[in-house]
């Protein structure tokens, strides 16, 4: 027997990377294809359908981008992280680490002039122009290169390749799963005003985006010219904090589970999340 | 509660003048106020003592042109003074109007009508006729665009003045960075998430309060205001930087 006979029943197994999201290749990470909607997971990631990439122009584009300059610290802050170190020495406790570099943010130029689309989501609860009771979800298309988009606002870029000055964004906005505005609201936001956890018993929620519901347009009733959309400070000493963007003709709709755009539908819907998890328990 | 430095509510303008004479733009302010009868007839015609607040006048004046009498200052530099001076009454106005309408009709064309371009303005900008022309260009088209919006209490806003220095008590507009630090809110803005509020710098500046100076110290110095402030009824010559500061 030689040495390499082992080889003669050896193969080479072809791996296929695995898309639309991590976790298993049997979950339906994205809604159906047909429906504008917003699949939430209970992780916080959050999945577009196609119609609502092509509808509201959603995918990322192609882009240069220039690095911000270098922004020096002050004098002030210098001595100050001096005098830290040296008492730090002096007691024997742990030096604080170098200051790190600070930059201006990038700019991005993006291929054929348009940035994109991204969304709002608006709580009628803290949003101030909103008049009535009770409590609803919208949502607003807004273009990715203005301040605070909530949902399909940015991606990572890949390194310009060889010859081009445009860089491509590392995915595609249908298979980026983003969990960072989910997470941290977005989930929470449902269960409050919708009254939907999203659990290991209900691992997802189709939110719809829709134009009419129940006789309200909501196009017509809640666009108007100028909208003070409501956000929170993301960083600093005011972290937390309320704060709002002022946005320009912004066009409204509804933002809702589809059992509450569709109440007759809630039954299909439940089952279809159980026929999901007996198949991936099999 | 008169209009005064500090974070004035419930704030609608009632009216604004362009006064051609002396070249500045007059903006009248007043609080929404219920006790406040709407006619002067009825002010005068209450059957008790009624303390209402006065409307607020607030001044823009022309900038003018630096006197370089020493010949130090460069042409470059006096542009840029000048400019600056000018963006700053400009922004002012903007910063108002974004309160009522879009970026696109909230436009201002300074230069509308006049022979000016790109090369010849740094020639004409220090020519007293081209500021005055452009001062009237502004303050017109601004009162232009607030026509509709003039004396409607149910449009109500925030209203940030500083005090004009900190020798200097009198209200003034706050003219810098005024696009990430807002003097002019809309009242719908909750509290809480109101981005009116002093600066570290007007803070730490002192120009938080309109407490008088002292007699003593007040007697030896100038009164009066200058560009792009807004201070007491002025009386008297006409009122510019240049009269008021001599350079």
């Amino acid at each position: 027997m030689g040495l390499l006979d082992f080889l003669a029943s050896s193969k080479v197994e072809v791996i296929t990377k695995k898309t639309g999201g991590g976790g298993g290749s049997k979950k339906p990470w994205n809604p159906p294809a047909t429906l504008l909607a917003i699949r939430v997971w209970k992780d916080g990631s959050v999945w577009p359908s196609e119609a609502l990439v092509d509808r509201f122009n959603l995918e990322y584009r192609n882009a240069k981008i220039t690095k911000g300059d270098e922004v020096p610290y002050s004098e002030d802050a210098l001595n100050k992280h001096k005098e830290a170190v040296a008492a730090a020495l002096a007691a024997g406790t742990e030096v604080p680490k170098d200051l790190p570099k600070k930059y201006k943010p990038s700019a991005f130029e993006f291929e054929g002039g348009i940035a994109g689309n991204g969304f709002d989501v608006i709580d009628s609860r803290k949003w101030s122009q909103f008049k009535g009771g009770g409590a609803f979800l919208f949502i607003a298309p807004v273009a990715k290169d203005e301040p605070k988009v909530d949902l399909f606002g940015s991606t990572k870029y890949n390194a310009p390749t060889e010859g081009s000055e445009w860089s491509t964004p590392v995915s595609k906005v249908i298979e980026q799963g983003s969990k960072t505005y989910g997470a941290d609201t977005l989930v929470n936001t449902i269960k409050e005003v919708y009254g939907i956890e999203l659990n290991d018993n209900r691992e997802y929620v189709d939110m719809l985006i829709v134009e009419e519901a129940d006789g309200v347009n909501f196009n017509k009733q809640f666009s108007t010219k100028i909208t003070a959309v409501p956000k929170v400070v993301n960083r600093g000493k005011d972290a937390g904090k309320a704060d709002y963007v002022r946005r320009e003709n912004l066009v409204i709709f509804g933002f809702a589970p589809e059992e509450v755009i569709n109440p007759a539908s809630t039954e299909v819907a439940t089952e279809t999340q159980e026929e999901t998890a007996t198949e991936e328990q099999a | 509660m008169p209009i005064d430095v500090g974070v004035n509510k419930n704030v609608f303008i009632v009216d604004a003048r362009f006064n051609t004479e002396k070249n500045w733009l007059e903006i009248d302010y007043d609080t929404v106020d219920p006790k406040k009868p709407t006619s002067a007839y009825d002010l005068l015609n209450q059957d008790t003592v009624v303390d209402v607040s006065p409307v607020k006048t607030m001044y823009l004046f022309t900038p003018s042109v630096p006197k370089n009498e020493d010949g130090k200052l460069t042409q470059e530099k006096m542009v840029a003074r000048v400019t600056g001076d000018m963006k700053g009454t400009k922004d002012i106005l903007n910063h108002t109007l974004l309160g009522y309408m879009t970026v696109e009709e909230a436009k201002l064309n300074p230069f509308k009508g006049m022979d000016l371009d790109a090369d010849t303005f740094p020639i004409k900008i220090l020519q007293e006729s081209t500021l005055k022309k452009v001062m009237e260009n502004v303050s017109t088209q601004f009162i232009e665009k607030m026509k509709p919006f003039f004396n409607k209490p149910t449009l109500a806003f925030r209203f940030l003045l500083i005090r004009q220095a900190k020798d200097k008590h009198f209200a003034s507009y706050r003219k810098n960075y005024i696009a990430e630090n807002p003097f002019w809110e809309p009242m719908e803005i909750s509290d809480e998430a109101s981005k009116v509020k002093f600066s570290d710098y007007e803070i730490a500046q002192n120009l938080t309060n309109a407490t008088p100076l002292a007699a003593s110290s007040a007697d030896n110095k100038k009164t009066g205001q200058s560009a792009n402030s807004g201070g007491a009824a002025p009386s008297g010559p006409a009122l510019t930087a240049s009269t008021v500061f001599g350079d």
